[in-house]
């Protein structure tokens, strides 16, 4: 790693490589880089936005991405080779948004009732996911 | 999201003109509504008296120099042109349909303008004859306003959003021209017809007087007029006069064997094949994509030669290109882009950096860096930008014929522009530069008889700037390397290597530091420190001495001094400046005032004013220490010869803080200096640096301080004083020694036990057995025969009246010496016989043995 490049312009190595994104709002992108600049703002290209639920997950069709850099949380290569054996289950769009939105209703519940209890103790539960959606 | 882009795009306003009513009734406007900017301008000038107007009485002897001028004029009633549409787009994109429709009345209007210009033979002949005021087009608003209604060009660019503007004008043009161009011939792949007719019948619509929008304009031109003008004569002074001669070497042909195998990955354009247009202008219209819209310039240009290279012929020393590049702009440096125009281009439709990635030309988020360099928001570049525009013109009217245009504009059957999305051209998702030359030579040289449409032009125009040569010579190595990436991909190596170069660079700009010790002191030391103790221990392993290591600090000779001056321009009122991201405007002028200063004093105690002028006395020597510490990093840099001057400034200042510190004339200014922590360890620190002579005062004056620094002892600051004193010492000659011992003596003169004081404290301790050791290695030097008697008496003296003080003080006591002297022992042997040591030895001991015997 001697020869790393300072800052943004590590990812210079992982142009028109396929990446995987995780944007601060939560959200998964896997697309091609295509550009960047010295924000570390990102040009996806192909971009396909997918959901996780559990095992599943279900792919939407984002075209051109361009990512501020700021909300970038995470990014890294996809391996191609292992992309074909999947160990999880591709389910069409709309399947993977309802469940997606039931995990959140139960997320939401969960968090509902702990912060019920939190209160009960006498704790205040700062909401943190103002500040970030990411968590 | 390409999708919805297309959409968006072909739902607006004005975005093709069709149909023959649409291009009659334009054509009428075009009569009516033609020039009065111009005229505004011409008038303007006249009555202010300003650049233009030297300009015209230079036009009869050069006129060359007055095309110039005139289209200055050209580009100021563009521009207005801009500012009305500008505002407009957002609106229209989020549909507030009533905005919309007002501004596609304005839209309309302008570009009605511009065509005229442009179009109108006349007009462009004109430009030779330009003094004359073509009265029959002024409106009314004219003689409302008065023909002095200044062109704002510059200013409005500020005041709207940069995203629209342009996209707006050109469009609109561009429209105009496919109208025409419609008109002769009947173009197979039209897309959007019926949006577009719609919109462009609304203009036409007598409910609302076609200058009904220009007349906010006017008054906005009028607010800001001055500088406008002197954007103009700067403009010129950065042009030089080199400019406008160079236009004829418009690379109208790029050489063929520019074009690289790598074209080949330009995505596939259809050349569509145009019948009986032989030497005309290939289809390149028909890429009007609605990302294309916002080139600027081009539709007014005539094609099949780059507006921009004509001016730089060399690529480098164009002034232009210089400004920009000058400052460490990334601009500079980013490749393709590079060329200060391309920003400019940028500047004026921010978007067009991305017209060519047509999925991206929309979005909010600024993709590219070029879209993010701070240039691109500073006046500077806006008035880079207008004065290419005019340029472009100059060039325009220059070179080509009307008919030109005309031919262009009315007799192509150009492809209509709702095919915009020819697929390499715009439906790839290419960045900003997706090899523009190439593709530019793909058309132009290979279609020889053809000069590029207009999208080709744009490009062109932005990428063949000052640094298109360097552009050339790197595209070998770039064509292989996109190859090579796009063997799978057809989207690979987008980025080119230079855009990539650039972003490493900028990063590595920040890591790059003159001084470390300045922009990351602790970090630095800490590293030092780290290396040096490893350093140690392998000393210790191996028993290898190795000099400590210090960091080097090359002596940079500093190239960028230049100090910003606010631009003033002649005959402002107020102070207008530009401002740029490396010389932000100066909002605050804060200064201080000395009376304040005065009266704040007042309320402090005479007590605490004279301590604060001490601390600040005291800073004013460490100043002068850091200066010496920072010239002795730069010296190790060097090689022998070049040191000489900065040995030289070195012991000039190591002088003055000596001077300062000893100040002869204040003696007390030493103890008061000395009562201070701070400057008992500047006293320490000077100490080491001084010659013998300078250290032997100053060590003198230490010891005939003690008593006031053996008070001190407990508080810290002393013990560094005690190494410095001892070091200053371990130099000194038996006759400074007895200096320093009758200095001694002098503090604590009441009895021959004088020394029990002394030795109580640690730096007196250290000080006594300082001079011991080194009186012990004076006389191992010396033969008893060489040693001068009387030296040698009052030596014994002291060395009888250290013992039997040593004999007095209670062991306890005895302070514990910053370094024991083992051999002081055996200096005291020579003078003392062996049972007078005895009794001491315990104490001896605690000054000479390793082994800490305190309890």
């Amino acid at each position: 790693m001697s020869s790393y490049l300072p800052g943004t312009a590590s990812l210079i190595e992982e142009i028109d490589k396929k990446l995987l994104v995780v944007l601060r709002d939560g959200r998964t992108l896997i697309g091609f880089l295509r550009s960047i600049d010295q924000f570390a703002n990102l040009v996806l290209h192909r971009t396909i936005e997918r959901i996780h639920v559990g095992k599943k997950y279900g792919d939407i069709e984002r075209g051109i991405f361009i990512i501020r850099g700021e909300n970038v949380v995470l990014l890294g290569e996809v391996n191609t080779e292992n992309e074909a054996n999947p160990a999880l289950i591709k389910v069409p769009i709309d399947e993977i948004l309802e469940m997606q939105r039931e995990e959140q209703v139960q997320k939401q519940q969960e968090e509902e009732l702990k912060k019920k209890a939190l209160k009960e103790r006498g704790l205040h539960l700062t909401d943190h996911s103002i500040l970030d959606d990411y968590c | 999201m390409t999708a919805m882009h297309v959409v968006g795009k072909s739902s607006f306003p004005l975005v093709g003109g069709k149909g023959d009513a649409a291009t009659v009734i334009e054509g009428s406007q075009l009569m009516s509504a033609p020039e009065e900017e111009e005229d505004f301008d011409i008038l303007n000038d006249e009555t202010f008296g300003d650049g233009v107007d030297d300009g015209y009485d230079w036009e009869e002897e050069h006129e060359r120099m007055a095309e110039e001028i005139d289209s200055f004029s050209f580009g100021d009633s563009k521009h207005n042109g801009n500012k009305t549409t500008d505002s407009g787009f957002d609106t229209a994109e989020k549909s507030y349909r009533t905005q919309e429709e007002y501004l596609e009345q304005s839209i309309s209007q302008l570009v009605v303008d511009d065509e005229d210009e442009l179009g109108d033979p006349a007009i462009l002949n004109a430009s030779k004859n330009r003094p004359i005021p073509q009265s029959h087009h002024k409106t009314c608003l004219e003689d409302l306003f008065g023909p002095s209604s200044p062109p704002a060009f510059l200013d409005t660019e500020h005041l709207v959003s940069p995203t629209s503007k342009d996209i707006w004008r050109v469009s609109r043009a561009e429209e105009e021209m496919n109208k025409q161009r419609n008109n002769a011939k009947q173009q197979p792949r039209y897309t959007v017809p019926t949006i577009i007719e719609r919109r462009n019948i609304i203009p036409q619509s007598p409910m609302i007087p076609p200058q009904a929008h220009t007349l906010e304009e006017i008054e906005k031109r009028m607010m800001t007029k001055p500088r406008v003008v002197t954007a103009e004569e700067l403009e010129r002074q950065m042009r030089g006069d080199a400019a406008p001669r160079s236009q004829p070497q418009t690379p109208r042909t790029m050489p063929s064997g520019m074009m690289m195998p790598g074209q080949q990955f330009t995505p596939p354009v259809p050349i569509p094949h145009h019948p009986g247009q032989p030497g005309m202008i290939p289809p390149m219209q028909s890429h009007q994509s609605p990302y294309q819209r916002q080139a600027p310039v081009g539709s007014h240009l005539p094609q099949g030669f780059s507006p921009i290279a004509p001016l730089f012929p060399d690529g480098r020393n164009s002034p232009l290109h210089q400004m920009l590049a000058g400052r460490i702009t990334p601009t500079g440096q980013l490749p393709g882009n590079m060329s200060p125009i391309p920003h400019i281009a940028s500047r004026q439709s921010p978007v067009l950096g991305l017209h060519s990635n047509s999925p991206m030309g929309r979005s909010v988020t600024p993709p590219h860096p070029l879209r993010m360099s701070p240039l691109s928001h500073s006046p500077l570049q806006n008035r880079v930008m207008s004065s290419i525009n005019h340029q472009q013109l100059i060039i325009g009217n220059g070179m080509s014929p009307n008919n030109r245009f005309n031919h262009n504009g009315m007799n192509m059957p150009q492809g209509p522009r709702g095919q915009g999305h020819v697929p390499g051209q715009y439906g790839s998702p290419a960045g900003p530069r997706m090899n523009p030359h190439q593709q530019f030579n793909d058309r132009y040289g290979n279609n020889q008889s053809a000069s590029p449409g207009r999208n080709q032009f744009n490009k062109n125009q932005r990428f063949q700037g000052p640094n298109n040569y360097r552009d050339r010579q790197q595209r070998p190595y770039n064509n292989q390397r996109d190859r090579e990436n796009r063997s799978g991909d057809d989207f690979a190596g987008l980025m080119t290597q230079r855009e990539k170069d650039w972003i490493i660079k900028i990063q590595l700009m920040q890591l790059q530091t003159e001084n470390p010790y300045i922009d990351d002191f602790y970090y630095t030391n800490f590293t030092l420190n780290k290396k040096n103790k490893e350093l140690r221990r392998q000393q210790e392993e191996n028993g290898v001495a190795t000099e400590e290591q210090k960091l080097v600090i090359p002596h940079l000779v500093k190239i960028e001094t230049k100090s910003y001056a606010p631009t003033q321009f002649e005959g402002s009122l107020g102070r207008l400046t530009t401002a740029s991201v490396h010389n932000p405007r100066q909002i605050i002028n804060v200064t201080r005032r000395s009376s304040f200063s005065g009266d704040d004093s007042m309320n402090v105690s005479k007590e605490l004013r004279k301590i604060r002028q001490l601390l600040m006395e005291i800073e004013r020597g460490y100043n002068l220490l850091l200066d010496i510490d920072d010239i002795e990093k730069q010296v190790l840099a060097l090689t022998e010869e070049s040191r000489k001057p900065l040995y030289e400034n070195r012991s000039e200042k190591i002088n003055e803080l000596f001077n300062y510190v000893v100040n002869i004339e204040t003696p007390d200014n030493f103890q008061q200096i000395l009562s201070v922590r701070k400057g008992r360890k500047l006293v320490a620190r000077l100490l080491p640096l001084l010659s013998s002579d300078q250290s032997e005062v100053l060590v003198s004056l230490i010891i005939s301080h003690l008593p006031i620094l053996v008070k001190k002892d407990s508080e810290d600051g002393t013990s560094q004083l005690c190494s410095s004193v001892n070091r200053a010492i371990g130099t000194s000659s038996l006759d400074n020694l007895i200096k320093y011992v009758d200095y001694i003596e002098k503090q604590y003169p009441v009895d021959k036990k004088s020394l029990q004081a002394v030795l109580q404290s640690k730096l007196g301790s250290t000080i006594l057995c300082s001079l011991l050791k080194q009186g012990e290695i004076i006389y191992q030097k010396t033969s008893p025969v060489d040693m001068d008697n009387q030296l040698h008496t009052s030596w014994s003296q002291f060395v009888e009246k250290f013992v039997s003080s040593l004999a007095e003080v209670k062991l306890e006591f005895i302070a514990v010496p910053l370094q024991r002297q083992p051999s002081i022992t055996k200096h005291i042997d020579r003078f003392i016989n062996k049972k007078q040591i005895a009794s001491i030895e315990d104490k001896l001991a605690v000054l000479t043995t390793s082994v800490p015997n305190q309890s």
